[in-house]
């Protein structure tokens, strides 16, 4: 895959509009290794997205750049279950999920408030809101939007796969 | 500091879209982040005024918008075509926006140096 195709690198011409004021965007040598995160947002099987953003960060990695976080929200969250059992002729996003991340030491971070409206939960909150049982998969770590805020501060490029 | 666009364009109820990049904007205002909320096809009509979405069991979104300025956000642009082709005008909407006409929505989102879409 290309990756430039996907990113917004450079500004072209702002020109003297007032909307631009002096911000600059921050340009890197496309042939040096990046720090890229991932943001997903739609829900394992009902897109596709989830799956181009597994490909994507396994293409990331074999270029050489390196992944600092993948983060999920809004019903993206729901590749955290651990009780998913996918038919076998099909690709398993949540054990490749958790492949990737141990192999290359990815963050998987899920949001937190999506996952307790939509039933993804783990030890400590189950204890907390007193849950019969928990279910988020190993590998993954919940947390709040400032992981996303980070990372986007914290990389060179943040890439969102959405519907 | 890295900034951040957040780019809207679904409806404000069908989806959990509207408070989910609210959030995120207010997160990263938290952390200085210069933050953009551009609005684009259905998303215009997540700023219209006079919403009760509370009549549907439903939570009510102006008082976030109306408290963006607390987080000095006040980089709120809105598609000039698509407002008015949804018969909605400047004045229609809750807060004060820029109107960025079509032709320079381009480098509008090549002045971020993140975009992140609801």
């Amino acid at each position: 895959m290309n990756t430039q195709e996907l990113i917004v690198t450079t500004s072209p011409e702002p020109g003297n509009d007032p909307i631009y004021e002096n911000r600059q965007t921050t340009e890197t040598d496309s042939n040096q290794p990046m720090i890229f995160s991932i943001h997903v947002i739609t829900a394992p099987y009902s897109h596709q997205s989830t799956l181009t953003a597994l490909r994507f960060c396994q293409a990331t990695l074999a270029a050489g750049h390196s992944i600092k976080r993948v983060f999920f929200s809004g019903d993206g969250v729901l590749v955290g279950t651990q009780l998913a059992v996918p038919p076998q002729d099909e690709a398993d996003l949540y054990r490749e999920w958790q492949a990737l991340a141990s192999a290359h030491q990815v963050e998987l971070v899920v949001c937190i408030s999506a996952c307790l409206r939509r039933g993804i939960i783990n030890a400590s909150e189950a204890e907390r809101y007193e849950s019969p049982s928990h279910n988020l998969a190993e590998g993954f770590l919940l947390s709040g939007l400032g992981q996303l805020v980070e990372a986007g501060l914290e990389s060179d490029r943040l890439v969102t796969f959405g519907a | 500091m890295r900034s951040t666009l957040f780019i809207n364009t679904k409806g404000p109820y069908s989806s959990q879209a509207t408070r989910e990049s609210l959030d995120a904007a207010l997160a990263s205002a938290a952390f200085g982040v210069p933050v953009g909320l551009l609005y684009l096809e259905d998303g215009v009509f997540q700023l219209k005024q006079g919403q009760t979405p509370n009549t549907a069991d439903l939570k009510r979104t102006a008082p976030i918008f109306q408290s963006l300025a607390l987080y000095e956000i006040s980089d709120i642009y809105v598609c000039e075509e698509d407002l008015h082709s949804r018969g909605l005008c400047q004045e229609d909407l809750l807060i004060d926006v820029t109107l960025v006409p079509t032709s320079q929505i381009g480098p509008l989102l090549a002045s971020y140096d993140n975009l992140l879409s609801f």
